[in-house]
């Protein structure tokens, strides 16, 4: 795995200008780390072998606590600026995921799991916080602030920039070696890790069932014996682990001991002054420093880049329709006809769901598709809402491809009631209006009532989760009717509801005003008494129904 | 009131020997690496006056031995005190079930209970920081940083009360002011995370309908006005964190150089010997290294203390329900009635039940519809005394049930509730939850009373399948049965079944009914439901509306 993927760099404007701030405030750093270095040999040896008073000193002493408020102030800037990037980039990659899934989805996640989509989003994306707050930063800071410090260093004393040298490439090539071999280990262990961890979660959102069997109480010995069970696998594995900071401690200490004793030797000899002895000493714990927390952080990192990945996997999902360049204006089912022309279409894995669908409904006209569950209808209406491409053959009004049109321009001509409304949480009156939210209440009112929801429209503050699954289905009805789109769709109306209910809406159907062109998919033979035309779909395709003219 | 913090410590009081030994070995880590830098302080100095190599050897030794000892110690300590965590993680887990298992679902539930648990198990599990984060850190810091104050003043007094002051800076002043700074943000946190999580979920959730009537675009620009809240507090917490580092830094150095200003005027003086100026300043450096980990250890205390506060709030509760001194003992009869029962949530709210009369034996079937929202579920919980009634009252055999164990009422009703939870074992763990002593062939002919032993039989590891986690490889429909197998098996002879078809569809559901009724064979049985089906094989059907129980 890279340290850094090219993607997120190249794709989040945020995260570029940042690791940018960083390489400024990284040389920021480097020089304020010297100069306090610097300045603290000075003094001591201006002191000690100088015999300097403090007076004199003076304004080397103030050099050097501005050095170390200056030094203090960009170790601010960093951490902020870390965390402002982590919240920008999350943000960017939460949006264009979001609003990828938008289009590449309309018709609903399905296949991809809700849950882990969601999780992708919110935790994933929150993964990659550490990533940016503190591993980015390290890394900057470590590939920046070794080099510097080292030229300085040789400036001043070949032998301990040698030694340096030598010691410095050890703490990353220790962790990398180190990593490998805990990570196959940790691996191993990977899944019965997550299963002892997992327990307590099962146990407490199991509660209210284990209560019921009266399992309650006998539950508390299983979590002592997991969670110790779970510290002994844990503790294992972080033994290992562990040793990967006891490398990188060990080369840091053993480096500057190593500096330490060199140097000392060589002062004795007179090879070199105290100042800059005092001053290399001073650096070589710091130029360590940055590589060994990068180092010990790169674990918590892998999360977050795996994270990403599955973040920039999902928002490369294609758009489920295709944009036309130059969009052709919405045309209006109201005045023209909606013509299907040997229409085909298409799911990964499943086959031709339909194939070679023509049919030409005329404004105002009332078409119910009919055929057991599974036949398509459903796909059908889909294909009318843009929420899919056909595989082959066209949708057209008024001579105008719709695949030439805006999608979201088309979907406003249209209403749609779905085989299970959802609405949100939220009052009637909020489920209502979500096609068009600047309704006035009179409206929404008028709406129910010519949904058959009577008793609702005085109900309009109710809040949707207390109504009835009768009542719902109204109300998702009262919605598509106040969207006042001329052309209305509706899966299984009629479907999970009582039989009072269902007679209410088939009647509403049959009342609907004629400015409205409707097609029904339904397997109820009773909305057959208020359509102009049944056509029953059979193995992908449309044929007349041949019961129509014994029912209506 | 005792600090939620102090309560939770109380539970760590019996490992406080390992936690002592993991604070010593970490402050011997801390001490060992002030010692590296001040005895090659003193090398350095020493050796600058050219004395005797031999004379070296002493300070040479112990800058090698300090180095070996602080990655080794280190090493150490990290695992003495990641064992203490793990053990205290256990302790936890158990007390704060053990505390919540009583109150489930009676105290603590409603329609939120599933985010409610998870929060639950995620702020119990944040607990397990609260000795390697939060309680060490500053003991280790403040045993070092006093030693280093203590062998600071004995060379030099002045200087000693230099280095005192910028360390309490350090480790007192800057995280009290890096958690005052960030409380307001910390404490909004969880909440605006909340509303971001809940708006991705319905976004998804909702997506086809969203789309369909335009409205996905304006959600998505919520969702960025929650995240650009979530944004703007996370930014604050960063800034003040980042703040706290900064100071720190910069303490360190301006430490350093104070240090010097003090012990300057000592050496001018003759009173401190110029070659140990080195050695403090260092020493005044290294010393900071403990003081860095303390304002991240703040936000810790302030971010467990939430936890545990929260996590007090939910427990402290009184169980409502109470097994009696002596219970009665249960005989063979199982007339369950509801008599004139009245429940209502607060002492001045509004009656949710009001006067319900119902009654309940083997060989009767009888079904209960509802709104939801209508108090179903509560008449359920009264059913099995996961509450009691606030009027009226629930007799067994014509004796209060308050008079029972509970547990003994739940041997003789079973409740198999509509979010019945499948635990991440095999199916048939799963089933003989319901009797832990329950033969082969009573679970497998429970299964196939719940007509899912052919799916069972028919699966590669049989009874042995794992069910995943919560269930999630099995369908909706194969869980339901399931966890009705697990009904059956319990050998209640009084059923309630709450919603046991809400995810099926209507067909479906209907042919699941009727299997549901042959098999509960001379049990008596109360299904609520909210879909009127198969009604006509139920020796009464009782409607609730608005608190009271009627006829259909």
């Amino acid at each position: 795995m890279r340290p850094l993927d090219p993607r997120l760099v190249r794709e989040v404007p945020a995260a570029r200008r940042f690791v940018v701030l960083c390489i400024v405030l990284a040389l920021g750093t480097a020089a304020a780390i010297v100069a306090q270095a610097a300045l603290l040999g000075h003094i001591v040896a201006a002191a000690f072998l100088g015999h300097r008073r403090l007076s004199q000193l003076e304004g080397p002493l103030v050099v050097l606590a501005a050095a170390s408020v200056a030094r203090g102030a960009l170790a601010w800037a960093f951490e902020s600026g870390g965390s402002l990037a982590a919240a920008g980039t999350v943000t960017t990659l939460r949006e264009r995921l979001l609003a990828r899934l938008v289009r590449a989805r309309p018709g609903g996640i399905g296949a991809l799991n809700a849950g882990d989509v969601a999780a992708t989003a919110l935790e994933g994306a929150e993964a990659l916080e550490p990533y940016f707050a503190r591993f980015l930063p390290q890394l900057v800071l470590g590939a920046c602030v070794p080099p510097v410090l080292l030229v300085w260093v040789g400036l001043h004393d070949v032998p301990s920039a040698i030694v340096l040298l030598c010691t410095l490439p050890l703490i990353p090539i220790f962790g990398i070696l180190i990593g490998r071999a805990t990570e196959r280990a940790t691996m191993r262990r990977w899944h019965a890790l997550s299963l002892l961890s997992a327990h307590f979660v099962d146990v407490v959102r199991g509660l209210p069932t284990l209560r019921a069997y009266r399992r309650g109480s006998a539950q508390t010995e299983s979590i002592a014996t997991y969670t110790d069970e779970y510290r002994r696998s844990t503790m294992e594995t972080l033994r290992i682990a562990f040793l990967s900071a006891f490398a990188l401690e060990l080369a840091a200490s053993l480096g500057t001991a190593l500096v330490a004793a060199e140097i000392g030797i060589r002062l004795v000899d007179g090879r070199i002054a105290l100042q800059p002895a005092l001053a290399i000493l001073v650096l070589a714990p710091e130029l360590y420093a940055p590589l060994r927390t990068a180092s010990a952080q790169f674990h918590a990192s892998a999360d977050g880049l795996a994270a990403a990945q599955r973040l920039l996997e999902l928002s490369d999902l294609e758009p489920a329709v295709g944009a036309p360049a130059v969009p052709a204006p919405a045309p209006d089912p109201a005045l023209d006809a909606v013509r299907l022309d040997r229409l085909a279409v298409a799911y990964p894995g499943r086959g031709r769901v339909l194939d070679g669908v023509s049919l030409e409904i005329s404004p105002g006209e009332r078409v119910a598709v009919l055929g057991p569950s599974g036949t398509g209808k459903s796909t059908l209406l889909a294909a009318l809402l843009r929420f899919i491409e056909p595989c082959g053959g066209t949708i057209s009004v008024a001579g105008v491809d719709l695949r030439s049109v805006d999608a979201d321009a088309w979907r406003l001509r249209v209403a749609w009631v779905p085989q299970r409304p959802l609405l949100e949480p939220g009052t009637v009156a909020q489920a209502v209006r979500l096609g068009r939210p600047e309704a006035r209440d009179p409206e929404v009112a008028d709406a129910l009532r010519a949904a058959g929801a009577q008793s609702l429209a005085a109900r309009l503050d109710d809040g949707v989760a207390t109504l009835s699954s009768g009542e719902q289905r109204r109300v998702a009805l009262a919605r598509a009717l106040l969207r006042e789109a001329p052309l209305l769709l509706l899966d299984e109306p009629t479907a999970h509801l009582d039989e009072g209910t269902a007679e209410l809406v088939v009647a509403t159907l049959g009342a609907l005003p004629r400015t409205r062109t409707v097609i029904v998919a339904t397997h109820d033979l009773r909305v057959l008494g208020v359509v102009d035309r049944a056509l029953e779909l059979r193995d992908g395709a449309l044929r007349m129904h041949e019961g129509i003219g014994a029912i209506a | 009131m005792t600090a939620p913090i102090l309560r939770v410590l109380e539970l760590a009081r019996p490992l406080r020997r390992r936690f002592a030994l993991g604070v010593l070995l970490g402050a011997l880590a801390l001490a060992a690496g002030a010692g590296l830098m001040a005895t090659s302080g003193y090398l350095i100095s020493r050796a600058a006056t050219r004395p005797e190599i031999l004379s070296l050897t002493v300070a040479i030794a112990g800058v090698q031995f300090f180095a070996l000892t602080r990655a080794a110690l280190r090493y150490l300590e990290r695992l003495v005190s990641h064992d203490a965590s793990f053990r205290f993680l256990a302790r936890a887990r158990v007390a704060f079930f053990a505390r919540l298992e009583p109150l489930v679902p009676g105290e603590v539930g409603g329609a939120r209970l599933g985010d409610l648990l998870s929060r639950f198990v995620a702020d119990v599990d944040s607990l397990q920081h609260l000795l390697v984060r939060v309680a060490a850190p500053p003991l280790a810091a403040v045993t070092v940083g006093a030693g280093a104050v203590l062998a600071t003043a004995l060379l030099a007094p002045e200087a000693g009360l230099a280095l005192a002051v910028a360390l309490v800076l350090g480790a007192v002043v800057v995280p009290l002011g890096v958690v005052r700074a960030s409380r307001a943000a910390a404490r909004r946190r969880p909440a605006e995370r909340a509303v971001l999580a809940a708006g991705v979920v319905e976004l998804l959730g909702a997506l086809p309908e969203l789309v369909a009537y335009g409205a996905a675009g304006e959600r998505l620009r919520r969702l960025e006005e929650a995240d650009r809240r979530r944004r703007r507090s996370a930014v604050r917490e960063a800034l003040s964190a980042g703040a706290g580092d900064g100071a720190v830094t910069a303490l360190a150095g301006v430490g350093a150089a104070v240090v010097l200003a003090a012990a300057i005027p000592a050496v001018t003086g003759g009173r401190l010997d110029g070659v140990l100026l080195g050695m403090l300043a260092l020493l005044a450096l290294a010393s900071f290294e403990g003081v860095r980990s303390l304002p991240l250890a703040a936000q810790h205390l302030a971010g467990t203390d939430a936890a545990a506060g929260r996590l007090f709030e939910l427990t402290d509760r009184e169980p409502g329900v109470r097994d009696p001194e002596s219970p009665r003992r249960l005989r063979r009869g199982a007339a369950l009635r509801l008599e004139r029962v009245g429940v209502r949530y607060a002492p001045d709210g509004p009656w949710v039940l009001d006067g319900v009369d119902l009654e309940l034996s083997p060989g009767r079937r009888v079904a209960l519809l509802g709104a939801s929202g209508a108090g179903k579920t509560t008449l359920a919980h009264l059913l099995v005394r996961f509450r009691d009634p606030d009027a009226g009252r629930v007799t067994l055999d014509g004796h209060d049930l308050r008079e029972y164990a509970q547990d003994d009422v739940r041997r003789v009703v079973a409740l198999a509730a509509q979010d019945a939870h499948l635990f991440t074992t095999t199916i048939r763990e799963n089933v003989r939850l319901a009797r832990p002593d329950a033969s082969e062939s009573e679970i497998v002919d429970s299964l196939r009373r719940a007509r899912v032993w052919d799916w069972v039989a028919s699966l590669p590891e049989g009874l042995d399948t794992e069910v995943g986690d919560e269930g999630t490889l099995v369908s909706g429909g194969q869980r339901q049965r399931i966890a009705f197998a697990r009904a059956l098996l319990s050998g209640a002879r009084l059923l309630v079944l709450d919603e046991p078809t809400a995810h099926l569809d209507d067909e479906t559901a209907g042919g699941a009914l009727d299997d549901l009724l042959a098999a509960t064979g001379g049990a008596g049985v109360l299904l609520i439901t909210h879909s009127p089906l198969r009604l006509e094989r139920f020796d009464e059907v009782l409607v609730l509306e608005d608190g009271r129980l009627g006829p259909l």
